[in-house]
């Protein structure tokens, strides 16, 4: 007997090879939309914009964010977490998920992976945005120098921040551009103009799709893949140890490593969700990214909903288990206190509203999953506002508490984050293919029989 | 001679060879150069070329050269005698702020003084000074204040010159004497007696001409309850030290009350727990003042009622009569007498505070003269005969009657020093209208004030600092005021005016002094600023020192020369010619307190209102250091508010924050609601010294005038509470700038206490549980010294002097209202406060909180550019260069008691107010993370000269800045490595903790467990 459990297929099966190359460089191939420029503008005058307020923090100073005393990292550090979390995403889905060969990867890995670079990027500003002497920035790089044997502190949770994002951006762009090789290669065929047909040949590197380039391709991207998906655990464990390492009530939990990496899929399955709901609508892709993806992209989410869930809980557990008088207050302080908006903000979009994705009607219905995804990504982002503030705004002396009021620079800056963010991605879908195509054609049934016609396609 | 030839040629007299030979060379360079250039053809030889070449540099770096005007500059080469630069000098002098006139020491830099310290050698503040005494320097530097003399030009205030000034007044005084007319001088409570004299002298020139002393916070109700119990108006010397038991009822001695820092140190004294003993302070109180929060046993009452608990203690004590005490245990009171009893002259029973400035002040002075004298204080704690105070005066009836003089147009001309009446005195006094019927008003005053506005004159007055003086806070106890700078702008003192008008006298002076200053002082000197000031420093401090020399260096019988005497009294600052302490008691008036009535039952509402120790009366409104000091009991920063007890508060429906209209049958003003634990239900209280209107850029229009709701009694005093006052919410609602929000401990060990009992039974009490704990790490190794600290809570007031001597010796910024209710306030060191028990009356510690110097500072491990690392001495240092302002740090203080500066505060400090920097202590730029670094200038002043002798540094000479002040001697610094240096004793002793200790920071600051006498 046959097997009951029929795959359903990944992408529409009617698509041949031609059409994957046509269908995915078509929009590179015309002039962008109006719609495209529009949002194009948006996010680049609010990119603008934060350049702006960068010039009047370096002319002001640090004071023109809300923060104060006691809370000394607000919005700035919550976005940096926040975007750190969401370039969680690409390299799970091209390192890990094709080290378990799942083949339905394949779809949205170009996508996910732009999305971190961008993401890595975006986040690896506000580091710098937060220094009160912004200027000096590189002072945390380990490099010789002229200033004496002033070297860097290897004890600093920051500096080790510092490593971890940039290994991880490097790799993460190398991984990316490798995967777009054979892509280029397929553009610049394409091409018919010679400007384009230079630029990417350039960016082709003169691949000629020959089966030792496609030997010698698979296995650097095998190893690749290999060396990024320890990265994958290790960014966001460090990013966590910021807090884990520091002394502070609410912080010092040995949780976090797992607890932020979870939470980083999470927030980052959710904006890969929003981003190619709204790509394979504009770019007619939904032949190649289609509800197979999607849904299993939800289910991650929901999974990892879980995990997030479970580590707020055990973060309540283990302070009352603790019998710690600061860890007590302030986890009653977080539930409780003038930020109890904010947490219990998260614990809705994070905890209750996920558990839709049970209901397998949720999760292949487009504008549920999208309205979920957003309320995710808002959720993460209060997730981590509520674990930097509310932990430093009552800590062990009541005598230093106070409140943390964002003022309009702080939003403004979040504004800009989404900003930059979007003129990048939007540079991408313009002139990078947004989907692996060559990766798409090994899912394809060429060469084998499809389901209906009983025939070979080619 | 002959002729030798030398070649053919010569022989043959060739004449080709002839002229060959007549040349120095045979081929000149030219001609050889001609030949080669000949041969190769070429343009331009390599001489040509390099005489070109040099030509054209010659030319065009002549042509670059103009001719610059030439600067010398000189070499330090002959420098004045006394200063060496980067040395300070020290010149001992006397504080003007306030009429305690505590002993001064003067750090100056570089010919610039740039911080106050108490003089060790003055008995009576015993090298501290308050808060207010260590901000006075800023004063100085007042962008504010008048840069010369001013003439009122029908309205505008316009400069002028000490010589029209001179000219004009000196006329007036003519036309006046001629005419007979009347001068009053009004004057604020004046300490110094040369300065007394000088006045006599000047005003006994004319037929009608009187001074009148008006202190708004004097203390008349004091000296006329002597006089009506013992005879004799006086303010007696109060003994604090002496006194086993105190029992004060509303005296606000360790706030602003008569001396304040001779008490707060003398009050801290007895609370060493020296021989495990201490004593015993009980209040009676109805506001929440600082000196109530420092009791063993406070109890709040209504206003007024002080007279009434008095009454019934002296009944306990044998008073014939008695008076009710509702809501005040009548056992407690009998115990009260018992303990009191028990230590005869050994007690003391202070009254007559501000918040007892009332219709029966004066009554309830002569019950405590009473209950006093009965208990043999009299002639022990309490010095009414051999030295007493001398530190207030002023009368109200005087005041009045010059009002009244006024506004009959009786005064010719009115001299203002030293008192801002038209700020001071409420509307409803009519003082304005008074003076506007006066034809001429002259204003000695250092800015054009409220009352100088309605001056005709303003003669810019010198800071203390600027000018020569002396005076006597207890009787004869005589000090100096130097100057210690040239005045900085065209100012003249008070006492030099005078003498530069001295008009010919009417009556034959003193002989010997009235000769040299009927010609004024010959204008001569080089950089003088004006004709007018040359006298600076001439007149006034001859005159100053022959007064000296007639009067206390005669009575001083010492055996040198008065040049020497002079002098040395210049080096030490004081001459201490008080008799002894003791004298006999005097007999009671026991009619005086059976004529007393009884008030009667009173249950509406009061208004207080009370001085603070940032604020006092208002006169330096204009010291940003001070609007930013925390009020040390509410801890709100640059405003005032009305202190409301809570459980009123929910009756009238009002919250923290909302401005409300306060009305009572004088004046009607709004106020920013404070809710106050510990506030008597039926009193709402407003600090003074708020809403000046021309105090300066700074103090304008801050707060509430409190002042306004000050009225009359029918006997001619001052009332500083209001019965029936109405208080209606008006809607608004704004942030008051606090630095303290939270006041509860939540139950975590961070001030450790017990009481005297506990202790006694074991010194470990209330610090049972030390925590040591395991490190995995190696510990640092201090091979020298390692810097430590230790506060005694049970000696911190909360005085707050410290937060300003360190912001005086660390060069910390002023940020503002704003930047405060943001939290950015930028205090290295502050004193939280607490309070524990019940709203109605809780218990309350003070904390002085600042870096700790952990050994395992978690600031240090998360740098990541090592900007915060730790020293071989013990101390946790900030490297500002360093510094990128990641902020981790801060975040992972525990203490948080680190300062980020959010922006470039030197920028926004305008000139010539930087001049009050320290040198030794680095400005920090924006985006720097600072703090407390143990006074490090010092600890390397105190090292380099230890070893300049090489020896190691002995205990108690290097003083942080925070120690050196402190009033109740609560803070020591030291070396922990020298077992018997103070601190180290104190770091080990059974009361020693470390705040926080379970996080294993091992902080370099051992705090000692708060100890209560209650029961």
């Amino acid at each position: 007997m046959e097997a009951t459990f029929e795959q359903e297929p990944l992408l529409n099966p009617k698509k041949t090879l031609t059409d994957v190359n046509i269908d995915v460089c078509k929009p590179m191939e015309r002039l962008p939309s109006r719609s495209w420029f529009v949002c194009f503008a948006i996010a680049a005058s609010l990119t603008v914009f934060g350049l702006c307020l960068f010039v009047h923090q370096l002319r002001t100073g640090m004071g023109v964010w809300g923060l104060n005393n006691p809370v000394g990292w607000g919005i700035d550090i919550t976005n940096f977490v926040f975007w750190i979390g969401i370039g969680h995403a690409g390299t799970l889905i091209s390192a890990i998920l094709f080290l378990f060969r799942q083949k339905w990867r394949t779809s949205i890995n170009r996508s996910a992976e732009a999305m971190t670079i961008f993401a890595v990027m975006t986040a690896g500003l506000f580091p710098i945005i937060h220094l009160g002497r912004n200027w000096l920035f590189f002072w945390l790089l380990p490099f010789p120098n002229t200033r004496g044997s002033l070297w860097v502190n290897f004890r600093s949770p920051l500096l080790w921040d510092v490593f971890a994002v940039s290994t991880y951006f490097t790799i993460s762009l190398v991984f990316w551009y490798l995967g777009l090789i054979p892509d280029f290669a397929s553009i610049r065929d394409k091409a018919k103009h010679k400007v384009r047909k230079l630029v990417y040949g350039v960016l082709a590197l003169g691949w000629q799709g020959k089966q030792s380039h496609w030997n010698h391709y698979e296995i650097a991207y095998l190893i690749l893949a290999g060396l990024s998906t320890p990265l994958v655990l290790s960014v966001h464990s460090i990013v966590s140890f910021d807090f884990a390492t520091s002394v502070l009530p609410g912080w010092h939990t040995t949780i976090f490593p797992p607890y932020f990496v979870a939470g980083a899929i999470f927030s980052g399955f959710a904006m890969v969700v929003t981003l190619l709901v709204i790509v394979r609508k504009v770019f007619q892709l939904e032949d190649y990214i289609t509800m197979v993806h999607l849904e299993n992209m939800n289910k991650i989410i929901l999974a990892t909903g879980l995990m997030v869930g479970y580590a707020y809980g055990s973060e309540f557990f283990t302070a009352w288990y603790s019998g710690n008088i600061y860890e007590m207050f302030t986890f009653k302080n977080r539930a409780l206190g003038p930020y109890a908006w904010a947490y219990w903000t998260m614990i809705t979009s994070n905890v209750i509203v996920p558990q839709l994705f049970w209901f397998r009607r949720f999760r292949r219905s487009i504008p549920v999953m999208f309205v979920i995804s957003l309320i995710v990504n808002i959720g993460m982002w209060f997730e981590r506002f509520t674990i930097i503030v509310t932990s430093l705004h009552r800590d062990f002396l009541p005598s230093s508490w106070d409140m943390y009021i964002p003022r309009w620079v702080d939003w403004g800056y979040t504004l800009f984050s989404f900003g930059f963010f979007f003129t990048f991605f939007l540079l991408f879908c313009r002139f990078f293919p947004t989907i692996a195509m060559s990766e798409v054609k090994s899912t394809m049934h060429v060469g084998r029989k499809t389901p209906e016609t009983e025939e070979f396609v080619f | 001679m002959k002729h030798y030839w030398k070649s053919l040629e010569a022989l043959e007299k060739n004449p080709e060879f002839e002229a060959a030979m007549q040349k120095e060379f045979l081929h000149t360079p030219e001609e050889l150069s001609a030949d080669v250039e000949a041969d190769e053809k070429s343009g331009v030889s390599r001489r040509e070329f390099l005489r070109l070449m040099g030509a054209s540099v010659v030319m065009a770096s002549a042509a670059a050269c103009t001719r610059r005007p030439v600067e010398k500059i000189v070499p330090y080469l002959n420098k004045p005698q006394e200063i060496t630069i980067g040395i300070p000098n020290w010149y001992a002098s006397t504080c003007g702020e306030c009429p305690a006139a505590c002993g001064l020491l003067v750090k100056t830099r570089e010919g610039r003084p740039i911080k106050l310290e108490g003089n060790n050698e003055h008995p009576l503040n015993q090298g501290k000074i308050c808060a207010r005494g260590q901000a006075s320097i800023l004063n100085l530097y007042d962008p504010d204040r008048l840069k010369g003399p001013m003439k009122n030009n029908n309205g505008s205030f316009k400069e002028t010159t000490w010589e029209e000034a001179d000219k004009t007044l000196q006329e007036v005084f003519k036309n006046i004497q001629n005419k007979k007319g009347s001068i009053r001088l009004l004057t604020g409570h004046i300490p110094s007696p040369a300065t007394r004299r000088l006045i006599q002298e000047f005003l006994g020139r004319f037929e009608n001409a009187k001074q009148v002393v008006f202190e708004p916070l004097s203390l008349e109700e004091v000296s006329r309850g002597q006089e009506a119990s013992y005879g004799t108006p006086v303010v007696p010397h109060y003994h604090i030290d002496k006194a086993k038991i105190l029992v004060s009822f509303g005296a606000d001695f360790l706030d602003t009350w008569l001396s304040p820092v001779e008490f707060t140190n003398r009050f801290a004294k007895n609370r060493k727990l020296k021989n495990g003993s201490m004593s015993k302070f009980v209040c009676f109180e109805s506001i929440a003042s600082l000196t109530g929060s420092n009791a063993d046993l406070r109890i709040p009452v209504k206003a007024g009622d002080e007279l009434k608990i008095a009454l019934a203690l002296a009944h306990e004590l044998g008073a014939p009569i008695a008076a009710d005490t509702d809501g005040v245990d009548r056992k407690m009171i009998r115990q009260l007498a018992l303990e009191l009893k028990k230590y005869p002259g050994e007690t003391l029973v202070l009254g007559g505070g501000y918040a007892n400035k009332g219709p029966d002040g004066l009554a309830l002075q002569i019950v405590c003269n009473f209950i006093n004298s009965v208990l043999g204080n009299d002639g022990s704690t309490i010095d009414a005969q051999n030295s007493p105070s001398l530190q207030a005066g002023g009368s109200y009836e005087e005041l009045f009657k010059l009002i009244d003089e006024m506004a009959n147009a009786q005064v010719d001309l009115l001299l203002i020093y030293k008192t801002n009446p038209a700020y001071i005195l409420p509307k409803h006094f009519k003082f304005e209208e008074a003076v506007q019927k006066v034809p001429l008003v002259v204003d000695f005053a250092d800015r054009e004030d409220e009352t100088a506005a309605l001056a005709h004159w303003i003669l810019a007055e010198n800071h203390y600092l600027e000018s020569w003086g002396d005076a006597e806070p207890l009787k004869g106890l005589f000090s100096l005021f130097q100057p210690t700078i040239r005045p900085l702008y065209n100012t003249r003192s008070f006492q030099e005016t005078l003498l530069a008008w001295s008009p010919p006298p009417l009556n034959p002076l003193p002989q010997g002094e009235g000769k040299k200053r009927e010609t004024p002082p010959p204008l001569e000197g080089e950089g003088r600023l004006s004709a007018g000031s040359v006298a600076e420093g001439e007149g006034w401090h001859d005159y100053l020192k022959k007064f000296w020399q007639e009067n206390i260096y005669a009575r001083s019988g010492a055996l040198v020369p008065f040049e020497l005497f002079w002098e040395s009294a210049l080096r030490s600052g004081v001459v201490d010619l008080r008799r002894g302490s003791g004298h006999a008691p005097r007999p009671f008036n026991a009619n005086a307190l059976t004529a007393l009535k009884i008030p009667g039952e009173d249950n509406a509402l009061h208004l207080m209102v009370y001085p603070t120790i940032p604020a006092y009366d208002g006169r330096s409104a204009n010291n940003s250091w001070l609007k930013e000091l925390p009020d040390p009991v509410t801890k709100i920063t640059w405003s005032n508010f009305i202190s409301v007890a809570p459980e009123k508060a929910k009756e009238l429906k009002i919250k923290d924050g909302d401005v409300v209209k306060v009305k009572t049958a004088n004046a009607e003003l709004k106020a920013v609601v404070h809710l106050q634990p510990g506030q008597p239900k039926e009193v709402v209280s407003i600090p003074l010294g708020f809403g000046r209107t021309k105090a300066g850029e700074v103090g304008n229009e801050i707060g509430t005038n409190a002042f306004q709701f000050i009225s009359k009694s029918k006997n001619g005093d001052l009332v500083w509470f209001t019965q029936d006052v109405e208080i209606h919410p008006t809607g608004e609602w704004v942030q008051l700038a606090k630095t303290q929000i939270h006041d509860h401990m939540h139950g975590r060990p961070i001030v450790q206490e017990t009481t005297l009992a506990e202790y006694q039974k074991d010194p470990k009490a209330g610090n049972e549980n030390p925590t040591h704990l395991p490190s995995m790490w190696s510990k640092h190794k201090y091979e020298g010294y390692r810097w430590g600290m230790a506060i005694d809570l049970n000696s911190c007031t909360g005085c707050s002097a410290c937060v300003i001597a360190c912001q005086a010796e660390n060069n910390i910024p002023v940020v503002g209202p704003e930047r405060v209710k943001r939290g950015r306030e930028m205090h290295w060191i502050r004193i939280d406060r607490y309070y524990e028990g019940d709203e109605k009356n809780p218990k309350v510690a003070h904390q002085p909180m600042l870096c700790q110097h952990c050994e395992n500072a978690p600031c240090e491990t998360v740098c990541p550019v090592l900007a915060t690392v730790h020293d071989d001495e013990g101390l946790n240092v900030q490297i500002y260069n360093r510094c990128v302002g990641t902020r981790y740090c801060n975040n992972n203080c525990p203490y948080k008691v680190r300062r980020f500066n959010w922006f470039e505060y030197l920028r926004e400090t305008p000139a010539p107010l930087a001049m009050v920097f320290n040198p030794d202590v680095t400005v920090r730029e924006k985006g720097v993370m600072e703090k407390c670094t143990f006074c490090h200038q010092r600890i390397q002043e105190g090292k380099n000269k230890a070893k300049d002798f090489g020896v190691e540094v002995k205990d108690g000479e290097i003083q942080s800045a925070c120690q050196q002040t402190c009033p109740a001697e609560a803070i020591v610094f030291g070396n922990l490595n020298d077992p018997e240096s103070r601190v180290s004793k104190m770091a080990k002793s059974d009361r020693g903790y470390h705040v926080l200790a379970d996080l294993n920071t091992v902080p370099s600051i051992t705090y000692l467990t708060k100890v209560r006498n209650e029961g």
